[in-house]
Formats: C-alpha cells, structure tokens, sequence
C-alpha cells in the first residue's frame, strides 16, 4: 500500500513539466554545467534506474537534497514536523474534550433545547470553512478583544515544558498555550462538530437498544448505565472513524498553518510548491503516505483491543 | 387452601403517546400472582403483553407512560423499608410501587421483581464478558444490603470516575464474581469458572438465555418476569429452559410471570392463565378454566386453532379478521368485529365478569353460560411442539 | 429510476422536517444568485473606485467595499458561480470516473474488482487537497472563461462580460474526488448484478456493457446521487480553501476575495468576513437537503429528530 503510493508520487515527479535543473541554476549557465548537474542528479538514467535510486534513497532515510534552499531537504523538514504534531494533537484534544460531553447532554436531553442548539451549532460546524472561521477568531479574540495572539508561534512546547522544569517558570507554556489557542480550535472545529454528531447518534442508538433495557431491570445505576454500557460502545466504532479521518486533519492543517503563519509542515508544503522545490515536495508527500498508512494500521490494531469479537488478522 | 398474594395489578393502564396518536397498549389490566405460582400471559403479538410486563416493572420510557392503576407488591421487608421514606404507599405487608418515588421504584428491579427477556443475543452488551454483567447484578444487591440506605441513588459521576480511573478501585467486588459463578452453575452451565471470563457471542443461545435467568436470580427475587423466554431458541433448547425455570423456581420459591404466545408453553408451565387481546386481559383463570372451560371466544378461537395432532385430521379454523388499531378504539367490545357469538350489547365494553371462582372474563357470554355449553366443549388437545404435563 | 415510493417519503419527510425547508430554501436561493447574479448585483463586482474604498456597509453598499472600492455585495454574488459551478462540474467529473470504474469493478468482480479497489484505497489514502495542490503546481492557473448570457443579450451591459471559472481546480477536484462514487457504485453493482431482471438479459444474450447501461445504473442513481449532494459541498469548500491558499485562477471567488481580506481584518473586516458568510449558508443548504435526501431513502431511522 505504501510502496503503491511512493511509486505514485515519483510518477507525478516525472510528469512535471519543465526542466528542473534549468529552474534551479542561474540563467547564464552553460550547458555543460547544466548537464553536469543532470549526470549528478541522476536524472539522465533510464527511468527504472532513477526509481531504483529513488527508493533505495527512501530506505536509507535520504529524503533529497533541495537546491533552491541549498540545504538537505531532512533540514528543512525536522524543525517544523514539532510544530505540525503539536497542532494536530492539539486540534484533536480539543474536538475531543467538546465533542463527547456534548453529545452526551445531547442525546440525554432529546429534543430540548440544549439538544437542538447543540445539533445547530453542529451542523454550522460542520458546514463552516477553517480559514475562514480562523479569522473569525482571530477578528474577536485578537483584533477585537485583543485576548489572544494572531500568529506565529515564538516558543514550542518542547520549550516551554523545559522553562517549566529547569527555571521554575510557566512563562513560556503560557506563551505557547496562547499561541496555540486560535489555530487548535480552528483546527478542531470540524472534528468537534463531526464527532459531537457522531457521539450523540451513537448514544441514542445504544440507549434504545434492549440491553440498556436489561441493565435497568437488574438495577445497575443509572451512571453506569450511560458510560459504561452506552457510552462505551458509541466511542468504539468512533475510534475508528477518527483515525481515518487524519487525513482530513493534514488537509485542515495545511490551511490553519497558512492563517496563522504556524511554522509547520504545511506551511513548508505551500512555500515549496510555489518555490516548485520538487524534492521537498516529494519528500511531504512521502511523509503524508507514511502517516496515513500508519494511522490506519494503528486503527487496526486499536481495534482488535476494543471490541472483542475482531481478531487481528 | 390459600396460598399468600404476591402480587396484586389493579387496573393498570399503559399509552404510548406518538404523533399519529394514543396508542393504548395496556388497558385496565388485573391480575394477581400467588406466592410460589406461575402466573401465564398469553396473547398475539401486539396484545400488550410485553407493555404489561415493562409496566410492572417500571421500565417503560418515553414516548409511553403509566397513566392509571396500581401495582402491589406483598413483601414485608420492602414494606418495612419504603414506610421509612414514603409511608403512603404502604398497606400492611402491601406496597403500591406505583407510589413510589424513583429512587425506591429503581431498588425493586433486580431484587425484588426481575425479568428474563426474550432475546438473549441483544440482551447482554456484547463487550463486557457475561461473567461482569452478572457479577454487576450481585453487586447491586450486595452494596444494598450494606446499608439501610437506598443505593442506586448514591451512585453518581464521581464514583464511576474514580472507580474508571484508580486501579485498586472497581464497582464490581470480587465477592460478586465468586457469586456470579456460583449462579453459573445453579443455572446449568458447566466450567463456569472457565465461562465466567467469556464474551456473550462465546455462548450458544441456550447458554446464553440461562446467563440471563442467572442474572435474574442474582438479587433473590420475590418474583421472576420471563417475557417470551424461549421464543428465540430452538424446540429442542426451549424445553431445557423451561425445565430449568421450574426446578429453579421451586428451589428458591419465586413466582413467575411467564408470557408467550405459544399455547404450548403455557400449559406446561402455569397455574394460572390471563389471556390478553388488543391491550386488555379478556379472560383469565386456572389452568383448567383457560383450556378447558373458556368462555371469551378469542380464548375459544385459539385453542381450537391448535392443530390435533392426535386426533383426526380436520381443517385448522383461524380466527377471521384483524386485531383492532389501538390508536383508534371505539367504546365497543374490542373483538366485536371477529367474534362469531357478537350480541347487539357488545357495542358497550363488557366489564370484568365472574364466571366462576378464580375465572372471569370480559365478555358478555359469561352471563349467558349454561350447563349444555360446559357439557359441549372440546377436550382441546395440547400437541404442540412441547411435551405437555397432564398433571399440576 | 427514482420509484414514487421514495417520491412519495420525500413529501413526508419534507413536510414533518423544518429543517429541510430552510435547506431547500437555502439552496434555491444560491441557485437563483448563481444564475441571475448579473440582475441582482448593484454594481459592477470588478469595478475599482478608489475614492469609495473600505466604506462599511451602507445602503449604497449593502455589504460594504473592499481597499479598492469594489462593492463587496455584488462581488459575493458573482462569487456564487464560480463555487457552485465548480462544485457542480468537478462532482460530474468525479460521478463519471467514480461510477464507471465502480460499476466496472462490482459487476465483473474478480481480478477486475481487485485492481480497481486498490486502486481506489491508494487513491483514498493521499488527503485531496494536497494531491490537488500538486496538480495545481503542475498545471498551474488555467482559465475557463464563459461569455455572460446577460451581458451578450444586453439585459445588463455594465456588468462584466464573461465570467472565469478556474479550469485547473475543476479538473484537479474532479479527479481527485470519485473515490467515493466508485465503493457505492462497487456496492451497487454487487447487489444489482444478482437480480432476476439482470440474470435473464444475460440469459438472452445481452452483453456486459448494455447490462451495465441499461440495468445496473439506472437502478443506482439514488444513493449515488446523495452522494454527489455531499460531494458538492465538499467540493465547494475545497474550491474556497484552494482560492484561499492561491491556487485558482478565477477571478472572482469567496475564497479569493477573503484571502485578499484578509490583510484588512483589523480595517475593513466586512470584505473577508461576507464571502465567509455566503460559504456557510451555501454548504449549511446543501447539508440540510442531503439529510433529507438520506432520511428519504432509509426511513428507518432509529429514532427521529425534531431538527
């Protein structure tokens, strides 16, 4: 699957069109140097030899080198991959700790008003584009309210944590909270609507069922019937559809990071394609499949410990 | 000889309040259930019968409701409790649980009054193993016990939060699985030790239908709701069951309540027998009375639409028409439009008539009974697809 | 095709849901802006007038103007064609691709479904809009440009003459989206190729394509259609999130116009905040008539919501 889509992306590599050593060398080269560059860079093999470098680059971990920056295509990436991970997980952390209490009030309330405000807001959630919700945000808590900071991200968690542990100081984790605040909710919003919709049909399909009914009439009380039974069996499907879902979180990302100037793996993606830094693109998407695939392999794996009548095959 | 009142139902009434209308899914019904007895309900599907017993038992959920009519329980460590916090409901050993505030009508179920359902795959939440869920049954007893308090209402967010997360900490003792295998094994299922850590869609339908009367028992209850026990097993499995439901119910001296539409299966097993149609009880009486001396002629249609399988072959005579919607219900007798003996006086609704001790029905013929129609009844065959005890 | 059973569920479901009607409401609205934009617009949507720049919404300009003192109402009007219309031409894309190789792929099975299913799971793998952002790179910003019925009939002469829908991200959302289509038209086909009607035409000689034509898809177009409700949705926001990033080549789009807003949140927040707007009620439209689209076809819904 992930070798599938490796060779996927060296084709697009082949279909750009456009000489690349011509865009990545000063206009007065000569030729010669030019072709020099092309003997370097392989690119006057055959193409089974180039695949062949290629991917046997990929398993040593060489990601390329990329001429417009002049620095290994790795440099570029390792800095701002902290960044992107935090943002996501952030994103996540948020739709999570919205999305499950609401749809629990939600379908214990059926049809009240907290019901239909909490299905409204959902929807619009649901219907809403990031970028544009992000300078919402950014127009009442920044602009506004002047609450919250507008961009960038001067101290990382990394960071802050090690403020935290070596000086005593929070300074920095507040600095990073506050930074990280507008992006994670305007990356979470679609998930927290996704999931509180979900959670909320989940519940009332588990309440209506009859072994809901059967835990009533032995007694078991009421908290547990809502979480332990009911609860429970709505979030495991959900972890499945969640971890699918990542992808849309790399897609979210990449536009949360363009609003917010968030120094990530988006943001570097956008610039690359502009610069048409191939390699640097290449190697995104490589990082792209990678995670996809791991994250349906994990979901996988989550599963057969969840719900006990899956074996791992 | 008099055998002691379980449980008395006095015109209880049950709706179900949906957008096309009222359905009125139990009607007026009564009956009384004696100490130690098996109380039979047999009817259609839709007459009311499961309505009847989720009513008892005060399981019904919104879009339904109670709307009238009492449910007393004779139990004297239950009237001894309740009178501490809501002494009207109480009369004597007597407790109308229809009285009761939540919290007290939330402690009978499982100990007092307990129910065995009817499909046993759906009952039980398939990711907990059976030996939890029935362990989570002894547990609600044994905290009660505990204390003189009422306990589902001090179990809150908190408690299940801390017992989620701090791992010395559990709802279930283990106190309770020892018990849960105990009970494993009183209901038949071998290696319950083994059996106790294994998930419901590890067990057969047979086994899995007795985990559920093992649940029912955990509490020792006074009485045992079995709605449509066997319907969803094999013939062969479904005799086993209602074996072990009388062997059990003798051991621990428990009354049941046992619904089902198979004829069979209530001859077998009951004392006593009410037969309900369209949402009321339209004849109830012994085990004799309902077979042999019927007088309703919906109870008539339907033993005679047992086939014979002993005697002669002859043509099966089906009950004509329809049951009547129960959203929309005249003042009228509600078999009026299939009964073959219809009388201008059933556009009135007959109230409950005396037929004999112990057998009413709601039918005008009780009036009209005379010796000639006693003498002329069938002596209905009980073939069906269960062996039949020919002796109570 | 479409049985008057489910003609019939539509009515009802239609009836007892309020929000249906706001969805339906909702969405002929959008259409009529997208087809009569030109009529409704006060103003010229590219006409620059600097000495009228970030005015705030006034009854001269109901929404305000942008920096350059274009009218940021109109400008929202026209936006309209550019999303729907992507919307709708990128789904077709999608539909056709999607369908046929999902048909193709159920009705022969074997090594034929093998092949197309991997495929379609890569396919599923990658997130879109970086597949699309990389066309995009490849291609880069081709113009479709569509002459304006009203201007060339001379109902409105001072509005622009032709309008621009951007090619490259049409094509790049239509094929990168039929991933979907193809696992219902897969399941479809699975389902329908078992069918008497179909067994008995084989039976007669018909061939594997006039069976596919005439029997299989037909009798598909319901949830396929559903589907492509949804997908217009998504396909409109990811017009607007491509226009937002820079990769369009229209002119006038929402996700243009609040990408160039952008820079004057603090001034003139009504330029990125309106586009902004007319995106949520569009897709909010759409959403509310998929939902009962689907309550529709599969009434048995488990419990029914007051929504």
């Amino acid at each position: 699957m992930f070798w599938v889509s490796v060779t996927g992306i060296f084709a697009l590599r082949q279909a750009i069109p456009g000489d690349v050593v011509v865009m990545m060398t000063p206009p007065d080269t000569e030729p010669a140097v030019r072709n020099a560059i092309r003997e370097d860079l392989g690119l006057n093999d055959p193409v089974h030899v180039q695949y062949f470098e290629y991917t046997t680059d990929l398993l040593g971990g060489d990601l390329g080198y990329s001429h417009f920056t002049s620095t290994e295509v790795e440099a570029l990436i390792a800095p701002r991959l902290g960044p992107t991970v935090e943002l996501a997980f952030a994103a996540m952390f948020v739709a999570i700790v919205f999305a499950i209490p609401f749809g629990i009030i939600s379908a214990r309330n059926r049809n009240s008003k907290t019901d239909l405000s909490v299905t409204l807001g959902s929807l619009v959630g649901v219907s809403t584009p990031n970028f544009w919700l992000g300078l919402l945000l950014v127009l009442l808590f920044s602009v506004w309210a002047d609450l919250l900071p507008v961009a960038r991200r001067p101290i990382g968690l990394g960071t802050g944590l090690a403020m935290l542990f070596t000086e005593g100081s929070v300074s920095g984790l507040v600095s990073w909270l506050r930074h990280i605040t507008l992006p994670a909710v305007t990356l979470g919003t679609y998930y927290m609507a996704l999931l509180t919709r979900l959670t909320r049909g989940g519940m009332l399909d588990e309440l209506g069922q009859v072994y809901i009914t059967v835990a009533e009439a032995k007694g078991l009380p009421s908290v547990l019937r809502e979480y332990k039974y009911a609860l429970k069996n709505t979030l495991i499907p959900l972890v499945t559809i969640v971890t699918v879902n990542i992808g849309g979180l790399l897609n979210g990302s990449l536009i949360v990071e363009a609003v917010f100037n968030w120094p990530g793996l988006g943001n570097l993606f956008l610039s690359s394609i502009n610069l048409q830094d191939w390699p640097t693109v290449q190697a995104l998407l490589i990082i792209v499949a990678a995670a996809y695939v791991g994250m349906n392999a994990l979901a996988d794996v989550l599963y057969t410990y969840i719900d006990p009548q899956v074996e791992l095959q | 000889m008099t055998t002691e009142t379980l449980l008395e139902v006095e015109d209880l009434s049950t709706s179900f309040f949906v957008d096309d209308g009222t359905v009125h899914a139990v009607d007026e019904v009564s009956f009384t259930v004696p100490r130690g007895e098996v109380f039979g309900i047999v009817g259609e599907s839709g007459s009311g019968k499961s309505a009847t017993a989720l009513s008892v038992l005060d399981l019904i959920k919104p879009p339904g409701r109670i709307t009238d009519g009492a449910v007393r329980l004779h139990s004297a460590d239950l009237a001894t409790k309740v009178s501490n916090y809501t002494p009207a409901a109480v009369d004597g050993d007597a407790v109308d649980l229809r009285e009761l505030p939540q919290n007290l009508r939330d402690y009978v179920k499982g100990r007092k009054i307990s129910m065995v359902f009817q499909d046993p795959e759906r009952s039980f939440n398939k990711s907990l193993t059976v030996g939890e869920q029935i362990a989570e049954a002894v547990e609600v007893n044994r905290r009660s016990d505990m204390s003189d308090a009422i306990q589902s209402d001090r179990y809150g967010f908190l408690d299940y939060a801390q017992d989620l997360l701090l791992p010395t900490r559990s709802y279930v003792h283990e106190e309770s699985y020892e018990r849960a295998i105990e009970l494993l094994e009183l209901v038949g299922i071998s290696d319950p030790e083994l059996r106790v850590d294994e998930y419901p869609h590890q067990f057969s339908g047979g086994m899995l239908q007795r985990a559920m009367i093992a649940q029912a028992l955990a509490g020792d209850p006074d009485l045992l709701i079995a709605d449509e026990p066997t319907s969803a097993l094999d013939v062969t499995i479904q005799s086993q069951i209602l074996e072990l439901l009388d062997e059990l119910r003798t051991e621990v001296d428990m009354s049941v309540i046992l619904i089902s539409h198979n004829l069979g299966v209530i001859a077998r097993m009951c004392n006593e027998v009410g037969v309900m149609y369209a949402g009321q009880i339209v004849e109830r009486g012994d085990l004799e009375d309902i077979f042999h001396d019927s007088v309703h002629p919906y109870t008539r249609g339907l033993i005679s639409a047992i086939p014979d399988v002993e005697g002669s072959a002859s043509r099966l005579e089906p009950i004509e028409g329809q049951v009547p919607d129960l959203t929309d219900l005249s003042s009228e007798c509600r078999f009026i439009d299939r009964c073959p003996k219809s009388m201008d006086v059933c556009r009135e609704q007959p109230p409950e008539l005396q037929v004999d001790d112990d057998h009413s029905t709601k039918c005008y013929l009780a009036d009209h009974e005379s010796e000639a129609e006693h003498a002329e009844q069938i002596d209905a065959p009980l073939g069906d697809d269960t062996r039949v005890q020919t002796d109570d | 095709m479409i049985s008057s059973r489910l003609k019939q569920n539509f009515k009802n479901e239609f009836a007892r849901s309020p929000s249906a009607k706001v969805g339906l409401a909702l969405v002929a609205l959008t259409l009529a802006v997208v087809i009569f934009a030109p009529v409704l617009a006060t103003r010229d949507p590219t006409g620059q007038n600097i000495m009228q720049g970030q005015i705030p919404p006034s009854l001269a300009h109901p929404l305000g103007t942008d920096n350059l003192g274009r009218d940021v109402f109109s400008r929202v009007l026209y936006g309209a064609r550019v999303s729907v219309l992507v919307g709708i031409f990128a789904v077709s894309i999608s539909l056709c691709i999607g369908v046929t190789l999902g048909i193709v792929s159920g009705f022969f099975g074997g090594r034929v479904d093998d092949l197309i299913m991997r495929a379609t799971d890569t396919m599923m793998t990658i997130p879109g809009l970086i597949i699309a952002i990389a066309i995009f790179g490849i291609l880069g910003p081709q113009q479709v440009r569509i002459p304006d019925p009203f201007v060339a009939l001379g109902i409105t002469p001072e509005m622009p003459a032709e309008f621009v829908l951007p090619g490259t991200v049409i094509f790049a959302l239509g094929v990168t989206g039929w991933t979907r289509f193809a696992r219902i038209a897969r399941g479809e086909a699975l389902t329908l190729r078992e069918e008497e009607y179909v067994l008995s035409s084989r039976a007669m000689g018909a061939g594997s394509a006039h069976m596919m034509r005439k029997h299989i898809l037909p009798n598909s177009l319901t949830p396929i259609m559903v589907l492509g409700t949804i997908r217009i949705a998504n396909a409109i926001l990811s017009e607007s999130s491509l226009a937002f990033l820079g990769f369009s080549g229209a002119t006038i789009s929402w996700g243009l116009d609040i990408a160039f807003g952008r820079q004057y949140l603090a001034s003139a927040w009504w330029v990125p905040v309106f586009p902004g707007v007319a995106i949520v009620l569009t897709i909010i439209g759409i959403n509310l008539l998929g939902d009962l689209a689907r309550d529709a076809i599969d009434p048995n819904v488990s419990e029914e919501d007051r929504v």
